[in-house]
């Protein structure tokens, strides 16, 4: 790549990698392993930059990568036997304390990585990073059906471990 | 303003945990390799290919040197025979690796190239059942036979299914709870509690006595008993399917390959994986031949993500990791194998769906008109 590629690149991925990173945390559950997943859309994304008409389309590409990555590869670990909290998913009650706030983060954060690499994803770009069916569908390269089936089976699943999020995956369901 | 709801705001908490890095030097760092690598591979083709033409092997006929002697392939149990769960055989020891006696014998039958003359084209003479299930999010399970007017086994809201081998009985992951339900009717019964279901679905044993689960762990459940056995660490995979015979275990690695074990072994065999050179890797075995030879498996399209619920639309050898050819006009939008080695395909083409049953020599047995009703589900499984 010539120089003012080269700083559009780093410029892109100065400003949006700790976006991406946020997201990759979601889908693997472990710092390394979203730093890797992060690590290898990037990488891919520099290769394909000269073909990149706007660097605007980075992000979008970036993403779709890692989403791939991330499902094709079966980026899955039983991460949920080293965490912390064997026993904590029936918790409950209030989240305002910070120990609370963590065991509950711990609790969603095994609840997701029992779901498929599949239906994680699809959580997190319906409900982490807000796109619509179609747009899911179109970033894991799988038809609409497939995005609204593997969401119901994935908040199903939520439901089932953690209960607190009951209200919520009722109510997400019927949208 | 929109009031947060608690999963995103959840999700958003749990990834405000992640430290920040610098991806900046690693990132390049890779692509220089990812580089490198491709500018082998390159290379490396073109140097194989110009030996190739350099040595005149290219030319040689294709009959080839004798095959070496074949390897007995694992005996067929009759079908009556109960197999047995896997476990960790007596003799197997730490790091000892049981390997099946699979080998590529030259006999296995192959379909021809040419789509041959049916015998029948009339669904009438269909001998088993098909099941297929509605997309969407209650996953209606519908059977289609030989009478031609499918009917609804299923209603119960289900994250997986798994159809006995002789379609009789039904298993379904609903909650986390593991239930057996006849499709001939009846109250669906509780097999097991606590079941994960996303990357294993209710697999039948050929004798309809055990179901491999994904409890914790993948094992074997013993449908009277209750009993849970899990598989020997050694076979460290998802999508567990049994051969028709019982004797062996097809399943599906984290990194998106296949294996073969026997099913007393303690280790699998890697399918041969041509992913690189041939085309796209196969994530998910969906139904097993009689003995493990052949599986059929849902491709992934390159640089599409891995569809884990979709039909399987192509047969693997599992010995050579080929995709068998199979000669059926249209696009193939499933198929299935029975516990027999029949294998029911179904292809689409001008918007009219066709099932094509062939038996386990290949031999054309059935082409018919699929029935309009059940277009628009998938296709689950083939029994007797």
């Amino acid at each position: 790549m010539d120089d003012a590629r080269d700083c559009a690149y780093a410029d892109f991925v100065r400003e949006r990698s700790h976006a991406l990173l946020r997201s990759a945390f979601l889908l693997t559950g472990d710092q390394h392993l979203a730093e890797d997943l992060v690590q290898e859309a990037l990488a891919r994304t520099h290769r394909a930059w000269p073909r990149l008409e706007r660097p605007s389309n980075a992000e979008a590409y970036a993403r779709k990568v890692m989403y791939h990555a991330q499902v094709s590869l079966w980026r899955r670990r039983r991460v949920a036997e080293a965490l912390p909290g064997d026993g904590l998913e029936r918790h409950g009650g209030s989240i305002a304390d910070p120990a609370e706030a963590a065991v509950h983060r711990i609790t969603l954060q095994r609840a997701l990585l029992a779901l498929s690499p599949k239906q994680r994803a699809v959580i997190v770009l319906r409900y982490f990073e807000d796109h619509t069916e179609a747009e899911a569908a179109q970033l894991l390269g799988v038809s609409v059906s497939t995005v609204k089936t593997q969401c119901n089976r994935a908040l199903e699943r939520l439901r089932t471990l953690v209960p607190d999020q009951q209200a919520l995956a009722e109510s997400e369901a019927g949208r | 303003m929109t009031v947060p709801d608690p999963l995103r705001a959840e999700l958003r908490e749990l990834a405000d945990t992640v430290v920040p890095t610098d991806l900046y030097e690693r990132s390049l760092h890779l692509s220089r390799r990812i580089g490198r690598r491709e500018a082998a591979v390159g290379t490396g083709a073109a140097l194989v290919a110009l030996g190739l033409l350099g040595s005149g092997l290219w030319n040689l006929p294709s009959a080839g040197p004798a095959p070496a002697e074949s390897v007995a392939i694992a005996p067929i149990a009759p079908p009556a025979a109960v197999p047995v769960a896997p476990s960790m055989p007596a003799t197997a020891t730490a790091g000892e690796l049981i390997m099946p006696t699979r080998a590529a014998l030259p006999d296995r039958p192959r379909p021809s190239e040419s789509t041959a003359q049916p015998r029948s084209t009339l669904l009438a003479d269909l001998p088993g059942q098909v099941f297929y299930e509605e997309t969407g999010a209650d996953g209606r399970l519908v059977r289609l036979t030989r009478e031609g007017d499918p009917d609804t086994v299923l209603t119960a809201r289900h994250s997986t299914v798994g159809v006995s081998l002789d379609g009789s009985r039904l298993a379904y992951v609903t909650d986390g709870t593991l239930m057996v339900v006849s499709t001939g009717g009846g109250d669906p019964q509780q097999a097991y509690a606590g079941t994960a279901s996303a990357d294993q679905a209710p697999a039948w044993s050929p004798d309809g006595g055990k179901l491999l689960i994904d409890a914790a762990d993948p094992s074997v459940l013993d449908v009277a008993t209750g009993r849970l056995t899990p598989l020997p660490s050694g076979l460290d995979g998802q999508h567990f399917r049994w051969s028709g015979d019982g004797s062996t275990l097809v399943y599906a690695t984290e990194e998106c390959g296949l294996e073969v074990a026997e099913a007393t072994a303690a280790f699998g065999t890697p399918v041969p994986d041509h992913s690189e050179t041939q085309g796209p890797a196969a994530c998910r075995p969906v139904s097993v031949d009689a003995t493990g030879d052949l599986v059929t498996v849902q491709l992934e399209p390159p640089a599409s993500a891995d569809p884990a619920e979709a039909p399987a639309d192509a047969v693997l050898d599992t010995v050579t990791g080929d995709i068998v050819h199979l000669p059926v006009s249209g696009k193939i939008i499933g198929a299935a194998f029975d516990a027999d080695g029949n294998l029911l395909v179904r292809s689409v083409m001008s918007d009219r769906n066709r099932l094509w049953l062939f038996a386990p020599d290949f031999t054309l047995l059935m082409q018919a008109k699929e029935p309009a009703t059940v277009a628009d589900l998938d296709l689950v499984a083939y029994t007797r």
